[in-house]
């Protein structure tokens, strides 16, 4: 077992310690570290550190001296060395300290005491740490040998292979499956059950169950075409974004806050917009090569037409805000934090590296140098999405007016100078009379309230909540008026209502046309030593302090297919449209594998590569490589379509398998990495709880053919990082923290005593129970109808059999009542693992 | 390298032998509610997940761990380690670090007397009655450091062991290393009164399997969710009887998937937790004297003494790992004597945990380890101390610990460890030891490479074992 870690322990490896001198240089480092280097850092940086000033200044350091390495500060600058061991009056920078022949630092001189730190560090021989070696000089990279690992070479078009068995194969991707299997001597698993394949295939695009018409449709549908009509219904059902978009937010950390605010669906964090973005994308088939370059570059991509503000391409850059603002007390130090953030969704969820292991030395493992990750750290250094003031902890995002063009600015500055003289009228007049503007604005706020017809079964119910709320209040103004005597009309009121009513409609205009988001923009954060766009230097050791060299802009050598110049040479910008360019290249090694392998691990349950975010030499090799570079090259030449990979990929003999082994593919192939049968699967915690309200939803309105809107889906409930909702957590919900490439398939005992004891799926039992007795028919055909509305099938005749007995038992423990007894079996037919998993 | 294969596939095949063997499913020893069993397929959330855990490494001396988690940093030099020469001086003549917060230079003697206790002499202030006469057993150690200044950083270091990125917790690592013994209780018990500021680190499992988290009890009287039974317990029985029919039914024809028995089983657990939880969490089955003992009805120690006999029962039960934390109550910046009432809420209670244990005789086997994220200044913030990193003290006792033992010492003013430094890693790593475990073999492959409790750090302290 190789054990290693990215430990930061390389020290002072640069020190002389052939000089008898030890304890005096134990002595001196120390005082380096605590009184030597502070000083230098916060008084020398700003002109004679690398970088420090930004950009192009960084290249001419004032009186042509750095004193940001030992090296440097020995050999010193135009007057001569500022540094010499052991001899104070030969060392310049004493003399600058004292304000003798130089005087520095400009702004004021320093304590004696610490020129008096200088003088001693100097005697005990000046040593220091900062060894330029300890940046990462030399490119570690081998190309030769990087692209000889399979993933660092671009996908190559295989020919479909022989198999023996030619009947079985409907697509290419058999072929692949079934040429592996055959060679170890198994065979596929028998095909599903069009009754377990209808459920498979109904939770696989749009994690919810068939209805009961849909299930029967395709059952008794004799053609061969039946199942692709299927597809079709499904692909194009508006619950597939649902479903889609959110294995995506898995990957990107989705929130709707951090700790600088709490998550609810008010939405101050501004991440709504992105998710509904990105459930449109997938809905709309958004070609995968587009919905990457939006998310890199939506804001410096074209809108179209010309005078428009490209909206969804700055909605969709809202990707990089998402992550957790890591609140430090320097600018720097947090922005290098956050980038590492970015850098890790770039790396893992884009490409299925591990970049950020490049953050402070060269990446042990793959070919990634440190200076490569500075090179793209340089792009998002860059841009900006968060605004830092001078010492501020308390981050700003970005909030951008979008305005299409200079018209509508002009009807907005319009509109704006109205609402803001009717805020005033409407606050003075609130000064002066608070209680029955009260009133009155409650009173508005009612009839508002009752004229908003509800979308859906959550809305309606907040409605309710809302006008309740109201009326309690109106009730409770209204005795204070008798009782404490203001006047409930006064006369100035009279034209109080429809001056705010017009005041509110201004306001909501406005609302719409300023959308808040989080959007990345071009140009450096505000507040931080990053002054223009620019080349950044390495951050020794990941130190923010400690600068390296200037790594230019560009994308790591192992993945690029031609020698291209630094991003300074092709563009004025931050270089991230060149950077979206580059994933989306159809020759990119990775982009292409790194999505197919996803949709494939979310309709198998497992990757064809394990590690579906670590395709690195410490990611698991594919266990079918050909296969997915097939696959690779199918999804660019469908146009990059998402759903037609899908309907691909969900047309094969493969994904239609059952579940049950065959022959001796249990005792060869337990894992299934041969893919001789399908894996089963527990529902995900959102598509549980949108079952249960499917299930809620049918045994009020329609026993077996109701569904649920796509807005009252789990999806839409607030995502917290801090607090975290109990329901999706308990069920191995995304973990806003992490980018979650695999969810976890817990079973646990808090999980059993949700389902077992849990007023919500008690209330589902009942429900569900009752409207089965509701029905005049006989206990048979209740039976029938329970397992139509829960496992979406009928029973089979042994389990009718042992239905009328279970459900004779419980009404014994029942002392006879009905209602309660029906609750009871449906109640364990929703615990059971046949509810839980998909076959 | 070497191919391990993962625990939780260890784990089912060893659920399915014992299945097997016994016709019954016993349940497992793993997990967050110790006898469920984790059937995730991959555990880890990454996909990488080689794990190389074969516990115990070696004979362990403790079965659990209490840890008394003194919320906010007490001050050792009100409570520990006398330093006279405070008040000799008017400011501290020792160079102060480059790191500190709003604390001054002035030296602010404590107003508190000290003496020695027990034939072993140990040092303690008068405000810890209680705990003086068990100097004897105590192993004192005034040369902690941590590498954080602020709460939040100090207290993910001493829970997680990094006080800078989020990593599982120390109770996560020992779940995921030994399991529990508890055969129908969570294995690691978090006690609190709220989530504090790093939240659900503090107890989590990060990227270690979700069973191996923490479970939060803040409220004392609604320990775990979903326990209370809203219909008769013979309607449940019967349901949980239907049940078995409709998955045994289900099962048949896929007897390989270990999940589904999974599933069964913690149907099983959750049913006996019904029963197992509300009773180990009814401190109404205590005796009086016991109730007396840990101050439980006094308004100030209360609170603390609830918390602290739970511990007691959880251990007892089999437990591995109770937090008992007392939320920020010493973090007093503004009122050295404030110290008093954190004193008074918890010394009665700490001793009687400890003179509870001995006499029921889980001493031997129950570690318990006192002390909070750091200490305070010896110097003056307004009338209070500032949090203090450089050298503070904690106390151990029991579970393989030295009695009446004290370790390391601060220099002349309390400021700085001086003699025999011990970082949290070597807590940790102290910890980890008495249990059974190695702390550099217990490790866990995620992103890309191995990770561990101790980081490249840590050294069992050897000296302080018996």
């Amino acid at each position: 077992m190789r054990v290693f870690f990215c430990a930061m322990c390389f020290l002072f490896c640069g020190v002389d310690s052939s000089q008898a001198r030890d304890k005096d240089i134990e002595k001196g480092l120390e005082l380096f570290e605590r009184k030597i280097r502070p000083v230098l850092v916060t008084h020398c940086s700003k002109c004679h550190f690398r970088g420090s000033a930004g950009g192009a200044k960084a290249r001419s350091p004032k009186g042509g001296l750095l004193l940001d390495s030992r090296a440097d500060a020995r050999r010193g600058g135009d007057s001569g060395p500022a540094v010499v061991p052991g001899d104070v009056e030969a060392s310049l920078i004493v003399d600058a300290l004292r304000y003798e022949t130089f005087k520095m630092p400009p702004s004021g001189q320093l304590p004696a005491s610490v020129v008096a730190d200088f003088v001693r560090w100097i005697e005990l021989g000046a040593p220091d740490p900062r060894d330029g070696a300890e940046e990462s000089a030399v490119e570690a990279v081998d190309l030769t040998n990087a692209r000889d690992f399979w993933a660092f070479a671009a996908p190559r078009f295989v020919p479909e292979p022989a198999v023996q068995n030619v009947n079985w194969p409907r697509d290419p991707i058999d072929r692949f499956v079934l040429t592996k299997l055959e060679a170890a001597g198994l065979q596929p698993a028998a095909a599903a059950s069009r009754e377990t394949l209808i459920r498979r295939a109904t939770y696989d695009l749009t994690g919810l169950p068939p209805t009961r018409a849909e299930a029967e449709e395709f059952v008794d549908d004799p053609s061969p075409q039946a199942f692709e009509r299927v597809l079709d219904r499904l692909l194009e059902s508006p619950h597939f974004g649902v479903r889609w978009g959110r294995h995506w937010l898995d990957n990107v950390r989705y929130a709707q806050d951090d700790h600088t605010c709490c998550a609810t669906n008010h939405d101050k964090f501004n991440a709504n917009e992105y998710r509904d973005w990105v459930v449109r994308a997938f809905n709309e088939d958004l070609p995968y090569d587009e919905f990457v370059r939006l998310q890199v570059a939506g804001d410096l991509l074209p809108p179209n037409p010309p005078d428009t503000i490209h909206a969804d391409g700055l909605t969709a850059t809202g990707i990089w805000g998402l992550g957790h603002l890591p609140n430090e007390n320097e600018a720097e130090k947090s922005l290098a934090d956050f980038v590492d953030d970015q850098i890790d969704v770039l790396g893992r969820t884009f490409l299925g590296l591990t970049l950020s292991c490049a953050r402070c030395h060269d990446h042990k493992f793959d070919p990634i140098s440190q200076s490569e990750y500075y090179a793209l750290a340089g792009i998002f250094h860059s841009s900006h999405i968060v605004r830092f003031g001078p010492r501020q902890r308390v981050k700003i995002r970005i909030r951008r007016p979008v305005v299409r063009n200079a018209s509508e600015q002009a009807a907005y500055d319009a509109m704006k100078a109205n609402l803001d003289e009717l805020e005033s009228k409407v606050k003075a007049l609130e000064k002066k009379h608070p209680k029955a503007t009260e009133l009155k604005n409650k009173l508005r706020r009612l009839a508002a309230a009752k004229k908003r017809s509800p979308k859906n079964y959550r809305e309606r119910e907040e409605i309710k909540r809302i006008v309740e709320h109201l009326l309690g209040e109106e009730k409770a103004l209204l005795a204070e008026s008798k009782k404490d005597g203001w006047d409930l009309e006064p006369k100035e009121l009279d034209r109080f209502d429809s001056i705010a009513r017009v005041r509110d409609a201004l306001r909501s205009t406005l609302g719409d046309m300023y959308p808040l988001r989080m959007v990345m923009q071009e140009g450096p954060p505000v507040g931080t030593r990053f002054e223009a766009i620019g080349d950044m230097h390495i951050y020794v050791r990941g130190n923010h302090r400690n600068f390296g060299r200037l790594a230019p802009r560009r994308f790591p050598v192992a993945l690029t297919w031609r020698d291209e110049a630094p991003l300074s040479e092709r563009t004025q910008g931050s270089g991230r449209l060149e950077l979206a360019e580059w994933i989306t290249d159809s020759r990119h090694p990775l982009t292409a594998r790194v999505i197919v392998n996803r949709l494939w691990q979310h309709l198998f349950g497992v990757g064809i590569v394990e590690t579906p975010s670590n395709f690195g030499r410490m990611g698991r090799r594919p266990s079918h490589p050909k296969l997915l570079d097939h696959l690779a090259l199918r999804l660019i030449r469908s146009g990059w379509s998402i759903k037609k990979t899908l309907r691909m990929i969900m047309r094969s003999q493969t994904y239609q398998q059952s579940t049950l082994p065959l022959g001796r593919a249990l005792e060869e192939d337990p894992e299934n990495r041969l893919l001789g049968r399908m894996n089963r699967r527990r529902l995900n915690a959102e598509a549980l709880r949108d079952s249960l309200l499917v299930l809620v939803e049918r045994a009020r309105v329609d026993a077996t053919g109701a569904s649920i809107l796509p807005n009252d889906r789990s999806l839409y409930l607030p995502v917290s990082r801090t607090k975290v909702d109990p329901f999706l957590a308990l069920f191995d919900g995304a973990d806003a923290r992490e980018l979650i490439a695999k969810r976890a398939e817990s079973t646990s005992a808090p999980q059993s005593l949700f389902l077992l004891n849990n007023p919500f799926i008690l209330h589902v039992a009942n429900e569900v129970g009752a409207s089965v007795v509701r029905r005049e028919i006989e206990d048979g055909d209740r039976l029938h109808l329970a397992y139509e509305m829960v496992y979406s099938r009928i029973p089979r005749d042994d389990e009718y059999k042992l239905g009328l007995l279970l459900l004779k038992q419980a009404r014994e423990a029942r002392e006879g009542d009905d209602i309660k007894a029906w609750a009871d079996f449906c109640h364990v037919l929703v615990c059971s693992n046949e509810f839980l998993h998909i076959d | 390298m070497e191919h391990r294969e993962p625990l939780s596939q260890m784990l089912n095949r060893r659920e399915l032998l014992r299945r097997t063997a016994t016709g019954v499913p016993l349940t497992a020893l793993y997990g967050l509610l110790a006898s469920e069993s984790v059937a995730a397929k991959d555990p880890a959330r990454d996909g990488s997940s080689e794990t190389t855990v074969s516990p115990p490494h070696h004979t362990p001396r403790a079965k659990s761990v209490i840890f008394l988690f003194m919320g906010g940093g007490p001050s050792q030099v009100d409570l520990f380690d006398p330093k006279p020469e405070i008040a000799k001086h008017k400011t501290i003549p020792i160079e102060l670090p480059h790191i500190k917060r709003d604390a001054t230079a002035n030296c602010m003697p404590s107003p508190y007397t000290f003496r020695r206790h027990g034939e072993s002499g140990i040092w303690m202030s008068e405000l810890l009655p209680h705990l003086a006469p068990l100097a004897d057993e105590l192993c004192v150690i005034r040369s902690m450091t941590c590498d954080h200044i602020e709460h939040s950083g100090a207290l993910k270091q001493f829970l997680t062991g990094d006080g800078f990125f989020p990593r599982p917790s120390i109770g996560a690592w020992i779940l995921y290393g030994l399991g529990s013994e508890a055969e129908d209780l969570p294995g690691f018990v978090f006690i609190d009164r709220q989530v504090n500021a790093p939240g659900k680190q503090l107890y989590g499992s990060r990227f270690l399997p979700v069973a191996y988290e923490g479970t939060f009890i803040r409220d004392l009287g609604r320990p775990v969710d979903n326990l209370e039974l809203l219909v008769p317990g013979r309607v449940q029985s019967n349901k949980l009887d239907l049940l078995r029919h409709l998955n045994e039914k289900y099962r048949r024809g896929r007897e390989e998937d270990s999940r589904l028995d999974a599933r069964i089983a913690s149907y099983e657990l959750a049913f006996r937790m019904q029963t197992a939880a509300p009773q180990a969490f009814d401190l109404s089955q205590e005796s009086a004297a016991t109730h007396k003992l840990y101050g439980i009805g006094e308004k100030i120690t209360d609170d603390y003494a609830r918390k602290c006999l739970l511990a007691r029962r959880l251990v007892e039960r089999g437990v591995r790992f109770v937090v008992v934390n007392i939320d920020n109550q010493w973090d007093h910046h503004a009122e050295v004597r404030d110290h008093e009432k954190s004193a008074a809420a918890t010394d009665q209670p700490v001793a009687a945990l400890l003179k509870d244990l001995r006499s029921r005789g889980l001493l031997d086997e129950t570690l318990v380890v006192w002390g909070g994220e750091f200490g305070r200044t010896p110097t003056a913030q307004s009338k209070g101390r500032d949090h203090h990193p450089y050298g503070f003290t904690m106390w151990m006792v029991g579970g393989g610990m030295k009695r009446g033992v004290t370790h390391g010492a601060t220099d002349d003013f309390g400021f700085f460890a001086v003699e025999d430094k011990v970082h949290v890693h070597d807590l940790h790593a102290t910890i980890l030891h008495l249990l059974g475990i190695d702390h550099q073999r217990l490790t866990y492959s995620y992103s890309g490479r191995d990770f561990r409790l101790t980081d490249v750090a840590g050294n069992v302290l050897h000296d302080l074992l018996v």
